[in-house]
């Protein structure tokens, strides 16, 4: 192909169009999607959460001696999903905080950031990519892959197909748990350099929350029940249908996550790669 | 919102302009700033291939970075394409290619899927026109025969190569090259000055480079900077030019220190340096006009007739020489 044949080439080719502020954030979400399930990261991590949770129900509903005669009672299969919940909530916040340390500070050390921003990438783009497309392998890896494995578990447990919506409610305030750890690792990966002080940094936000709980909870409950470390027990209020001791930890983890994403977005904007 | 056609319409005689471009650093807690450009002002002229050089820590790899938006300027504006490069960086983006210095991709991924997702950052299809444009890079770049094999594996050589393919997937107006032959063998080499000098047709290209030899094959055009200072711009052959003084080197044998004196008392004789190189003596002839050199330098060495000359021509100025003249002395 010579070079005039080279540029009636190129004229065929349709150029994007897209507002600037999310300039290259449908290519990079495509592309952040794709690398979770094309690398062991995204069957790895599913692997390993399906067969932890369902191994844990299976015991529970298949193999332990001391499940007696009321094995397919609503309080039993309450219970059962309690446990579950709590494994499920430890684990894939875990599975965040270490898989997404890494998200911005890997690029941005590599020179990797700086190669994508070269070309039209709205920085907030490439921030609000990187989340999103974290956000959907971590969610379907940790929560509802997993969580829908335990769902048809239970039903063949129980011999019939139980409810699902307090499964789904329950996933859903899951997932916001996830999403709140999500957007908090994204933020500390834009405002620092080093990935131990990340990883100290969130694990700090995940055990410190316990401690203030139990400092406020006599003094101050409405605080003890906004901080998003609430949010796993407030997930067995929901899947049993009872109504919540608050909502606020709810609001406030959404609050928490967008003011954190809008905080990595103005950082990653300043940033000098 | 700007597209590639607004080319047309914002079309600047001048590619690249920076006026009194400045970037300091942090150097730490109470220790002030250091500066890694300083009032810097280039001119870049559309369709040139323009040869950024100087040494390490000169500030070439800091002044790309300004020029593409990577890093903010502390002073000073830059113009490229038409654009303002901070307030309209994507549009510069758009129609502008980047070679980085040491080029880092997805190591999971393969040369063609690299190229596939750059190309998708400037086209939305159709399927078969892009995937066309990637083979034509991926030929370009000689790396057909290497498009399914991940970059995981591949040598620094190959690394570059396919940095240079993903530069050009645009077709950009501006190609800003850093380093451009870093870490390729001399075929590879000789390959990437082909496809610039192919490529000047229809694109600026602005390169940096350690290579002079590079700089002299192919540039229209030459900037050197030293401590993040502009210390000579102008076009190559302007530049090799250098002042009014040009150099005559002769090869004489016998005793030359009565002609060398002679030569020393004549107006148009700047300096006359000699030195001794087995039985002959070398000497370069620093002369103010070239006319009454060209005429009277022969016959007054000649004048003794114990003289032989053995050599005799004008020196003709390297890059290099002039590039270690204004930054060599500097140290």
């Amino acid at each position: 192909m010579n070079l005039s044949e080279a540029a009636a080439e190129t004229g065929r080719l349709e150029p994007v169009v897209e507002p600037d502020w999310r300039s290259g954030f449908a290519n990079l979400l495509q592309l952040e999607i794709r690398r979770w399930w094309t690398t062991w990261r995204g069957w790895g991590l599913l692997a390993a959460m399906t067969v932890l949770l369902n191994g844990l129900l299976a015991y529970g509903l298949w193999i332990d001696p001391n499940r007696g005669s009321g094995g397919s009672s609503p309080e039993f299969v309450a219970g059962t999903f309690d446990v579950l919940l709590f494994w499920m909530s430890i684990l894939s916040v875990m599975a965040t905080i270490f898989l997404a340390q890494d998200a911005l500070i890997g690029e941005k050390q590599a020179g990797v950031a700086a190669w994508i921003l070269s070309a039209p990438v709205a920085r907030g783009a490439y921030i609000l990519a990187k989340f999103s497309g974290y956000a959907a392998g971590l969610l379907a890896a940790t929560v509802w892959l997993p969580g829908l494995a335990i769902y048809l578990q239970f039903s063949l447990g129980q011999g019939r197909w139980l409810p699902a919506v307090p499964f789904i409610a329950a996933y859903l305030l899951q997932s916001l748990y996830v999403l709140f750890y999500l957007a908090l690792v994204i933020a500390l990966g834009a405002f620092v350099s080093s990935r131990a002080a990340v990883l100290a940094a969130a694990f700090a936000v995940l055990i410190g929350q316990p401690f203030l709980i139990n400092l406020v909870e006599d003094a101050a409950p409405p605080i003890a029940w906004a901080l998003p470390a609430r949010l796993p027990e407030l997930v067995r209020f929901v899947h049993r249908s009872e109504p919540l001791p608050s909502s606020a930890g709810i609001v406030l983890a959404l609050v928490f996550a967008a003011v954190f994403l809008a905080l990595a977005v103005w950082r990653f904007g300043r940033e000098e790669l | 919102m700007r597209r590639r056609g607004e080319s047309v319409i914002n079309k600047d005689p001048i590619a690249v302009q920076t006026d009194g471009l400045t970037k300091t650093y942090l150097a730490g807690k109470n220790a002030g700033t250091v500066p890694a450009v300083r009032s810097l002002s280039l001119i870049v002229p559309q369709n040139a291939i323009f040869g950024f050089v100087g040494p390490n820590g000169a500030g070439k790899t800091t002044t790309i970075k300004l020029l593409l938006g990577l890093i903010r300027p502390t002073a000073g504006s830059i113009r490229i394409l038409g654009y303002d490069a901070v307030r309209e960086s994507l549009a510069i983006r758009r129609r502008t290619g980047y070679l980085p210095q040491e080029p880092r991709f997805y190591e999971h991924m393969t040369a063609r899927e690299i190229l596939r997702f750059k190309a998708r950052f400037y086209f939305a299809g159709p399927r078969g026109s892009i995937e066309r444009r990637v083979d034509e890079m991926l030929e370009l770049a000689g790396l057909a025969d290497r498009a399914d094999r991940r970059v995981r594996g591949f040598s620094g050589g190959e690394r570059q190569r396919l940095g240079i393919a993903q530069a050009q997937i645009n077709d950009p107006d501006l190609l800003i090259l850093d380093e451009p032959a870093a870490g390729l063998d001399p075929l590879g080499r000789r390959d990437i000055l082909e496809v610039m000098k192919r490529l000047r047709a229809r694109s600026t290209i602005f390169f940096s480079t350690h290579i002079l030899d590079d700089v002299q094959q192919v540039s229209d055009a030459v900037a050197i900077l030293h401590r993040g200072e502009l210390v000579a711009q102008a076009p190559l052959p302007e530049l090799l030019a250098g002042k009014a003084q040009k150099i005559y080197v002769l090869a004489l044998t016998g005793d030359a220190r009565a002609a060398q004196a002679r030569l020393e008392q004549q107006e148009w004789v700047i300096s006359v340096h000699a030195t001794a190189d087995g039985g002959l003596t070398r000497w370069e002839v620093s002369v103010a006009d070239d006319d009454l050199a060209g005429a009277q330098l022969l016959p007054l060495v000649l004048e003794d007739g114990g003289l032989r000359v053995v050599e005799f021509g004008s020196k003709k100025r390297r890059l290099e020489d002039l590039f270690v003249e204004l930054v060599g002395s500097g140290g």
